[in-house]
């Protein structure tokens, strides 16, 4: 390590085991937590609170058995982006050629895009039920975002992010004050049962939202590239891991806490809209900071989840094109990485303040190139993890690992297609609409 | 003084750690001149299948057009 010509690290000195623990933890923690944190984004909202408001707390145990399948998923995003340093497009493009890697960068760029419009709409919905105008509130959040990525350091992004993801934990102090029937939460948490009616259609495709929106195509390229960003190492592995678990256990936790606060505007026996309706008519219940809250929560999870998606676009991009691609560099250092991503906020910004804006004919979109992406780039995903040419014999799947992953694409490549065939073709499967964030579900 | 899991031990008996960041970058398994990956049949049913998965979705947007057409 003392060659000449060679920095020195900068390391820090500490005396106790436990400490340099913590640290070596602290030091690595971010990619996990801010990937699984920023999934509960503006249609996460929308998707969590409705099921609450539909029915109850019926569902909750979905989301305990969505726990571990969006963990070994990104666990293995982070492998792959430990060992190889590269990001997920790239991995794809070289490994796979030109067909597939334009394909699914194309597929990527289209369905961010399409996504960070709606997160766009949501700041729209929630700064103009605060009080504040969308033409202000929109580019507000815009400016927001690009400061958020422009100061040339990864750490301080990081940790802006991270501060960000804090703020999610106020969805606790929201479900508390719900006041939720905590033995019935419990119970419908590890026990597994249909809701009252039964396996509607309406059912159905909200259970595929919930899936569709815990586990989505952009986080596996956005965690790659991060840890890459960040230049893990492959000792790092270890606690990379336990930075996604607790990610992945915090946004279970607070997707579960919105459908505790939906479950009290069912209680009430209100009509689902969208987040801000029912915010408002959980005023009684909440109080005017709960729905201000409310309200603060749903523009704070459309920034989280646009700054990631943004940035998922960027490095995918600058990952293809060979063009240098840091937050640890400046505007000036990595033009056409930075532009990516403004050219991703601004057009979604710009969109969304546009009169008439087809925002419904979007929502719809996404939910197709989701489940046409999210297929696509796990079977990438699963097929890279088993390139022992690449990985060797320390970061290939186990035996265990792949009849995990299998199970889980399995799974997926149903959900997906049955939501699919469901919005292309609604005559297909049934009469009944799919659920909507906007509200226009099934109400039971 | 070496470099072990990110973790610079001296020959003092306190322990240092180092931000990835800040670290030595290390060399990857991954290096360019590796190409594309083997087909093994694993890998070409796998990829089969979602050649497979991406005509049928083709296919029901095209179905669906035509439907919003005919209607």
């Amino acid at each position: 390590m003392s060659q000449a010509g060679i920095a020195q690290p900068q390391a820090r000195s500490l005396r106790s085991h436990w400490s340099r623990r913590l640290l070596g933890f602290l030091v690595v923690a971010g990619p996990g937590i801010i990937v699984m944190i920023a999934d509960n984004d503006a249609g996460a909202v929308s998707t969590y609170t409705q099921a609450g408001a539909q029915y109850g707390t019926k569902l909750l145990w979905v989301l305990l058995l969505l726990l571990p399948v969006s963990y070994f998923v990104q666990e293995m995003v982070a492998r792959l982006g430990i060992a190889t340093g590269q990001g997920h497009a790239a991995m794809i493009y070289r490994r796979f050629g030109k067909w597939w890697g334009r394909f699914s960068l194309f597929d990527l760029l289209l369905v961010n895009f399409l996504t960070l419009v709606t997160e766009f709409a949501a700041i729209s919905l929630a700064s103009s039920k605060l009080g504040i105008r969308p033409e202000l509130g929109v580019p507000l959040g815009a400016v927001a975002l690009l400061f958020l990525v422009g100061t040339g350091s990864y750490r301080r992004w990081e940790r802006m992010t991270l501060l960000l993801c804090g703020l999610d934990l106020a969805w606790f102090f929201l479900a508390w004050k719900a006041g939720p029937d905590i033995r019935a939460a419990a119970r419908d948490t590890v026990i597994p049962a249909l809701p009252q009616g039964g396996a509607t259609s309406g059912l159905i495709f909200l259970v595929i939202a919930i899936v569709g929106t815990t586990i989505a195509p952009w986080q596996l390229f956005f965690q790659q590239s991060c840890v890459a960003d960040k230049r893990l190492r492959f000792a790092d592995l270890g606690w990379a891991r336990l930075d996604t678990f607790i990610g992945a256990v915090v946004v279970v936790a607070v997707a579960g806490c919105m459908m505790l606060v939906g479950d009290a505007f069912h209680r009430m026996g209100g009509t689902f809209e969208d987040p801000a309706q029912m915010a408002a008519a959980l005023t009684p219940v909440l109080g005017r900071t709960g729905e201000s809250l409310i309200l603060l929560m749903m523009a704070n999870a459309a920034l989280l989840g646009a700054t990631a998606i943004s940035l998922s676009s960027a490095w995918a991009w600058g990952e293809v094109m060979e063009w240098r691609h840091s937050l640890q560099m400046s505007i000036a250092d990595a033009p056409g990485f930075y532009a990516v991503y403004i050219a991703c906020v601004a057009l979604a910004a710009g969109l969304v303040l546009i009169p008439g804006a087809p925002l419904q004919t979007i929502i719809v979109s996404v939910q197709v190139l989701a489940g046409v992406m999210l297929p696509s780039a796990i079977v990438f995903l699963q097929l890279l993890l088993n390139d022992r040419e690449i990985l060797g014999e320390r970061f290939v799947n186990r035996p265990w690992n792949n009849a995990v992953n299998w199970t889980v694409i399995a799974v997926l490549f149903a959900l997906s297609l049955v939501l699919a065939v469901q919005v292309i073709a609604p005559d297909t499967l049934s009469a009944s609409p799919i659920p909507q964030p906007s509200g226009q579900g099934e109400p039971q | 003084m070496t470099v072990t899991s990110g973790i610079l031990l001296d020959k003092a008996p306190d322990l240092r750690v180092v931000h990835p960041l800040d670290d030595v970058p290390e060399e990857k398994l991954y290096h360019g001149g590796l190409g594309r990956i083997a087909m093994t049949p694993a890998v070409r049913i796998s990829l089969l299948a979602l050649r497979g998965y991406l005509i049928l979705m083709v296919l029901l947007v095209a179905y669906r057009t035509l439907s919003l057409m005919g209607a």
